[in-house]
């Protein structure tokens, strides 16, 4: 009852001590994000508003300044990360290049995410210049994948943004894009 | 950057992803009005530009020069005294048409550098596994090296004394035999199988080896599957072929071949 109040969750005081601690280790062990439901069928005795409100509790502390770890919200789940504070000496740990796009694979995965399912065509279109290299590696890379046909002559496939896309832009699900109109500059 | 000392023309036309790109960063530099339409600036600028480009001796790209083309069309249009021609009564203005073109890049250019400024997974934030690859479905860890991996640990298993067994005549191990069985055993089990625990079953380290070398037959061949659901999963076999294809004859006419060189 001391420094708890501030806590984001209304509930949030009266989550048990051991659920969160038992949220913070699941989510530890699993590194890739899991699901609310996933976290409810393994900890059966908890009722997922509790489970939630852990989550609160554990972001909330994983918020704080002299924390290496940040909750993060991704995918449709909830996934332990280093905090970006960090990225060069963890990144020099793990002896991992940093994840790069080129600025052309960066405009196709935009135009993927916001008019999905696209055509190549239609990159092409608002790209003003052919897109076919970029659009094989983005689906080598898995961030986008063809989710089907497009019923016009020719039959073009079509391309859909994957988890993976959301996994690396740290968004919780497609509806988290930025808007477009807030995005735009030029029209001001 | 250097591009502050002198008008732009230090920048080279790789720098741009393409004619729309340099349009946007001549709009931006000359301050242009895109919703004025003012698509003779545009255009002179662009071509002025090209021109520049010429004189440096660097290619320009076939879009570059389409675009050119597209821009002194519609330059005439607005020079031109508008005729009244009844085709044009529903078709859009051509000029609007470049403008949105050119608004909607931008704005999707917009929002790939609000993409870029998000924490990214693998370059501002890690996780403790590794990031996930694609969809993360079938994260196979099996390759040639994870099988020779197997392959050693299943020889060194078996390097516990093995019993003496005298045969009464010579027995002949050979591939195509040992790969049908192999090819049975799995079809009585409903045709799936781990592997590491069929090989272990077997009773001797000849026997495990010639199996072995069935299997990776029998996988070239693609009579069966291999597959590990994740890293460090059993690897699972699975006959892909039916009985009246997996003709032994593929396979024993193999060791032949092997033996006789």
């Amino acid at each position: 009852m001391s420094d708890e109040t501030v806590l984001p969750f209304p509930g949030a005081s009266g989550v048990p001590p051991k659920l969160v601690a038992a949220v913070e280790a699941l989510l530890f062990a699993a590194g890739a994000p899991l699901r609310l439901d996933a976290l409810a069928s393994l900890l059966p005795d908890a009722h997922p508003d509790d489970i939630r409100a852990a989550l609160g509790v554990l972001g909330a502390r994983c918020g704080q300044e002299d924390r290496g770890i940040v909750l993060t919200e991704v995918a449709g789940g909830w996934q332990l990360r280093t905090d970006a504070r960090f990225a060069s000496e963890v990144a020099q740990l793990l002896r991992a290049k940093p994840v790069k796009l080129s600025r052309a694979a960066q405009e196709v995965l935009a135009i993927v995410a916001y008019e999905q399912p696209v055509t190549k065509q239609d990159v092409d279109h608002v790209r003003g210049v052919d897109s076919g290299a970029t659009v094989k590696n983005l689906l080598q890379r898995g961030l986008i994948r063809v989710s089907g046909r497009r019923e016009i002559p020719g039959r073009p496939l079509e391309y859909r943004t994957t988890r993976a896309f959301l996994q690396l832009l740290s968004l919780s699900e497609l509806s988290d894009l930025p808007t477009l109109e807030e995005a735009s500059q030029l029209d001001e | 950057m250097e591009a502050t000392v002198e008008p732009a023309w230090t920048v080279h036309t790789e720098v741009f992803e393409g004619p729309l790109d340099l349009l946007l960063y001549l709009v931006q530099r000359d301050g242009i009005d895109l919703k004025r339409l003012q698509v003779a600036r545009i255009a002179d600028a662009y071509l002025e530009f090209l021109d520049h480009m010429r004189d440096m001796n660097l290619s320009l790209a076939g879009e570059y020069l389409v675009m050119a083309a597209t821009l002194v069309h519609l330059k005439s249009l607005e020079l031109l005294p508008r005729l009244p021609t009844p085709v044009d009564e529903d078709a859009p203005d051509p000029r609007e048409e470049f403008a949105r073109q050119l608004q909607s890049y931008a704005r999707y250019r917009e929002a790939a550098d609000q993409l870029e400024r998000r924490p990214w997974l693998g370059r501002d934030q890690f996780t403790r596994a590794e990031p996930e690859s694609g969809e993360g479905e079938l994260d196979a860890g099996l390759d040639a090296f994870g099988l020779l991996e197997l392959y050693r640990e299943l020889l060194a298993a078996s390097e516990a004394p093995e019993p003496e067994v005298t045969f009464a005549h010579e027995v002949r191990l050979d591939l195509g035999t040992a790969a049908m069985a192999l090819l049975d055993s799995l079809r009585a089990h409903g045709g799936h199988g781990e592997l590491t625990a069929l090989l272990s079953s077997l009773p001797n380290r000849a026997q495990r080896v010639v199996t072995f070398i069935g299997v990776l037959e029998m996988l070239r061949l693609g009579w069966i599957a291999l597959e590990q659901r994740f890293h460090l999963a059993p690897i699972e076999l699975s006959v892909v072929v039916p009985p009246e294809v997996s003709d032994p004859r593929a396979l024993s006419g193999w060791v032949e071949e092997a033996e006789a060189g």
